[in-house]
């Protein structure tokens, strides 16, 4: 009989053990890729003959880079960074995609603003559509490889930087970059040649996504554990692989397809977590989800944008601008009213990594919310997963008689209709669409509009990541993500009432009968 | 009215009672945590040590059904449906008028009627349907994956956490129901020594009584073969006869309790017996040790075995010649 306990015994605590999952965490790169992060340059670029001189246009930079790297023209030409334009199926048809064709909730879209939206284009000149995409002076190396840290486009010049010492919007001064120096000085992209147009993206710091920003430039490992300066210190393209000038990533606010992406996965091989339950989330639950508990932690980013409320002046005229405590505009009378927050909760949606859009030619319903992109999936799609979004939302220009959204032209002088001039709804629709070779009614009004952003960046360390009770609660964090069962948020409260009750007759009969019991004994 | 000590519930018994009851309130205390009840040791680790209990009583089952099967202890649990009534009486008003329990427990029957349908319930319902679906709810991911279709894990927990209730009520009714015993701590104090007073039966209590009654009697007791020989004595006969062992008498012959002239009469008697006959009583003269002389009535039977007449046994009382004073 002592036999069978010791064995007993035994077995329970095996059996504790085997349940448990090898204890290690593993990080495993694939491939023996070193970060590029320590990458030493095979070329001292400053002692190249053909950079040894003064340049008097970017172009004689871009055509001095070309008399050596002879092809490199070709792959640029090849990718979304040049054209803007991503052929995808969107809903089982081919659509163009891109920032080129896309409405957005921000400044709505590319056409007819071209020369402002274009600051950010990797190429000069980009000032309306009669840009020749196949003229390789027009490439820009330098956004991508000035390691100088001075070479910047100016805001409203179509890609091109200064010519001469200029205010933008009054304030802010630009000077024409030291061609020289900076092409002697290139090198791969760093943190910085990414960001100067990606942490800006909307028109200012940290506008659009919430999880790019400036901070991310030199962030602390609080900000962002992958590049934390006093961490890995990775680079942007230590993920974003980069084959032929082709960079791994896109956004599904531009893109709809799985293709070409990065993913946690392709460096932390599974099993990635200590124990089988919390490996096991990993099925239907993006690390992002966990990994990144707030976004915008450095500074705030954009939640709202009212367009309507756009086009006051104060009595002498004189466009209105209300700023906030964290030094941000609430209300600017070009664009209208905003919500900005810092450290965002993000919003949680199933999601199979193919995203649906609401094109300029889409019939949309004002009386609902329209969703200008769509994260597909559910809990019943098996390829879904949990992911953190940050929602855009706001109101913007549509057309109330044909139903569809409005590009407006916003950007550009006076005489061109341009809204920041003329601050002309109905004219601004008129030019827009005309540019796009759209129809416009003449009748105008304003929908509001929902932007689905899926959070990558700002990946925070792993005792910052959320913990169980963040969404196994009742009131949670996926409280609005109803389409399944969650262990700790969800219950029949039938039966935990019934339950209740009968723990309570159990405990509340014995106490009765235990009493009458004592009672009747003494006597 | 008559106890004895009686060994009710093995080692292992024991063992997997209070293992089980470890398990169980375990259980319940890291499950209901884990259904989003309250906090107690932290989420995380309510759903893992969940888990590694739930591995540990699944253990403990696969050895608790093999010692029932090859005990035979799973008798115990079939159910009946007599005395339950009486059963249910006594809980609901005998127990409250100090009425006896109306069933007995004994090594061969443990539980009572309602005991019997009770854990019948649990061992046939309850548990398998906690354990199957806890190990479905356990191992959602992998059952899916290997084929099998849940349109949620809702209905998987649904079932799990009904059950949970129902052991969790019966928890409290069954530590409640272990004081009812007499006294209130006997049935625990039993579970954990594994030795309970049991009441006897009065045939229990014969059976105990009947081989003292010769023994400690204070007549003397005889049992003499067919030959005469003398094969058993007791105490109270060595006494009368002044012998201080059996040894000095046992396989002698029974003459030597007797004059020579008597020795006949002995002999008579004998054979009267051995023809079927009982002495109701008769005075004789005996021969005790170092050829004391004595008086004693006597009394003699037949004693049979395997339905043949072996011998002859009977008492004595020593008859004393000077009156006692009354």
């Amino acid at each position: 009989m002592k036999k069978i306990f010791v064995i007993t015994v035994m077995l329970i605590l095996m059996s504790g053990n085997s349940a448990a999952v090898p204890g290690q965490q593993t990080i495993s790169y694939k491939g023996d890729r070193e970060l590029k992060a320590a990458h030493k340059p095979s070329t001292d670029h400053s002692k190249l003959k053909e950079l040894q001189r003064t340049f008097n246009s970017p172009e004689e930079v871009t055509v001095a880079c070309e008399s050596c790297h002879t092809e490199r023209h070709k792959e640029i030409m090849a990718t979304n960074h040049w054209t803007w334009e991503r052929p995808e199926k969107v809903d089982g048809k081919l659509v163009d995609l891109g920032k080129k064709n896309v409405i957005n909730n921000f400044c709505i879209a590319l056409t007819s603003n071209e020369p402002r939206c274009t600051s950010c284009h990797i190429g000069y000149g980009w000032k309306d559509k009669t840009f020749d995409f196949s003229d390789k002076k027009k490439v820009d190396c330098l956004v991508c490889h000035d390691r100088t840290g001075t070479y910047k486009k100016f805001p409203t010049g179509a890609g091109y930087p200064v010519t001469k010492e200029t205010l933008f919007m009054g304030t802010k001064k630009s000077f024409p970059p030291d061609y020289t120096k900076i092409a002697q000085n290139v090198g791969i992209p760093t943190r910085d040649n990414c960001g100067t147009c990606h942490f800006f993206g909307g028109g200012g710091n940290n506008v659009k996504h919430g999880d790019m920003e400036k901070a991310l430039s030199k962030p602390s490992g609080d900000i962002d554990v992958h590049m934390a300066v006093d961490g890995e210190n990775m680079l942007c393209i230590d993920c974003h692989v980069t084959t032929k000038h082709n960079i791994k990533g896109k956004m599904y606010s531009v893109s709809s397809a799985d293709t070409n992406h990065v993913y946690c996965e392709s460096c932390h091989a599974a099993p990635v977590h200590a124990h089988t339950v919390l490996e096991e989330h990993s099925q239907r639950v993006a690390c992002q989800t966990c990994h990144i508990p707030t976004y915008a932690r450095a500074n705030p980013t954009k939640m709202w944008w009212d367009w309507s409320k756009a086009g006051r002046f104060d009595k002498n005229g004189k466009g209105i601008i209300i700023k906030n405590r964290m030094g941000e505009q609430d209300y600017n009378y070009m664009k209208g009213e905003f919500r900005w927050e810092k450290n965002v909760v993000p919003e949680y949606k199933w999601f199979n990594r193919t995203a649906g859009h609401t094109l300029v030619t889409d019939s949309i319903d004002p009386g609902k919310i329209v969703q200008l992109n769509r994260l597909n999936g559910s809990y019943a799609d098996k390829s879904a997963k949990i992911w953190p979004v940050k929602v855009m939302r706001g109101k913007q220009i549509y057309d109330s008689e044909y139903k569809t959204l409005i590009i407006p032209k916003l950007f550009g002088k006076k005489e061109s209709g341009a809204y920041w001039k003329n601050f002309d709804w109905n004219l601004a629709a008129e030019k827009g669409m005309k540019e796009a070779g759209l129809p416009y009614s003449g009748h105008y009004g304003f929908v509001q509009t929902e932007m689905y952003w899926p959070l990558n960046h700002m990946v925070a360390p792993k005792n910052k990541a959320l913990t169980c009770t963040d969404c196994h609660s009742r009131e949670g964090r996926l409280a609005n993500l109803t389409d399944f069962y969650l262990p700790g948020r969800d219950r029949s409260k039938t039966l935990d009432m019934l339950g209740s009750i009968l723990i309570l007759l159990a405990i509340g009969g014995s106490l009765t009968h235990g009493i009458i019991r004592i009672v009747t004994k003494s006597k | 009215m008559y106890t004895r000590k009686v060994k009710l519930y093995s080692g292992f018994e024991r063992f997997w009672h209070w293992t089980q009851a470890l398990l169980i309130i375990f259980l319940a205390l890291s499950g209901f945590e884990v259904h989003g009840v309250y906090t107690l040791f932290g989420y995380e680790k309510a759903v893992i040590w969940h888990d590694y209990a739930a591995w540990a009583f699944l253990v403990l089952i696969v050895f608790a059904i093999f010692w029932h099967i090859t005990t035979g202890a799973w008798r115990q649990y079939i159910p009946t449906t007599r005395f339950i009534k009486a059963q249910l009486d006594y809980y609901l008003f005998g127990i409250f008028r100090n009425v006896p329990h109306p069933t007995r427990k004994t090594t061969l029957s443990k539980l009572n009627p309602l005991q019997r349908l009770t854990y019948f319930g649990l061992k046939v319902l309850v548990i398998p349907v906690q354990v199957i679906s806890g190990f479905l709810y356990l191992y959602y991911h992998q059952a899916e994956q290997a084929g099998l279709h849940f349109s949620s894990l809702s209905g998987i927990a649904l079932w799990h956490t009904f059950g949970a209730f129902l052991l969790v009520a019966f928890l409290f009714f069954h530590i409640y129901l272990a004081t009812t015993g007499t006294p209130w701590t006997s049935n625990i104090k039993a579970m954990i020594t594994g030795w309970e007073d049991v009441e006897l039966s009065m045939d229990e209590v014969k059976e105990e009584a009947y081989p003292n009654v010769v023994k400690a009697s204070e007549m003397g007791y005889y049992f003499l073969d067919r030959d005469g020989y003398i094969r058993d004595v007791n105490a109270a006969w060595l006494r009368i006869y002044g012998y201080t062992s059996a040894g000095e008498v046992v396989g002698r012959h029974s003459s030597i309790t007797r004059n020579p002239e008597d020795a006949p009469l002995l002999k008579d008697m004998l054979d009267q017996v051995l023809a079927g006959e009982k002495i109701e009583s008769r005075i004789v003269e005996r021969v005790g040790k170092d050829g004391q002389q004595g008086k004693h009535l006597l009394t003699a039977h037949p004693v049979y075995i395997s339905g043949e007449i072996a011998g002859m046994a009977g008492f004595i009382v020593d008859v004393k010649n000077k009156k006692e004073p009354v």
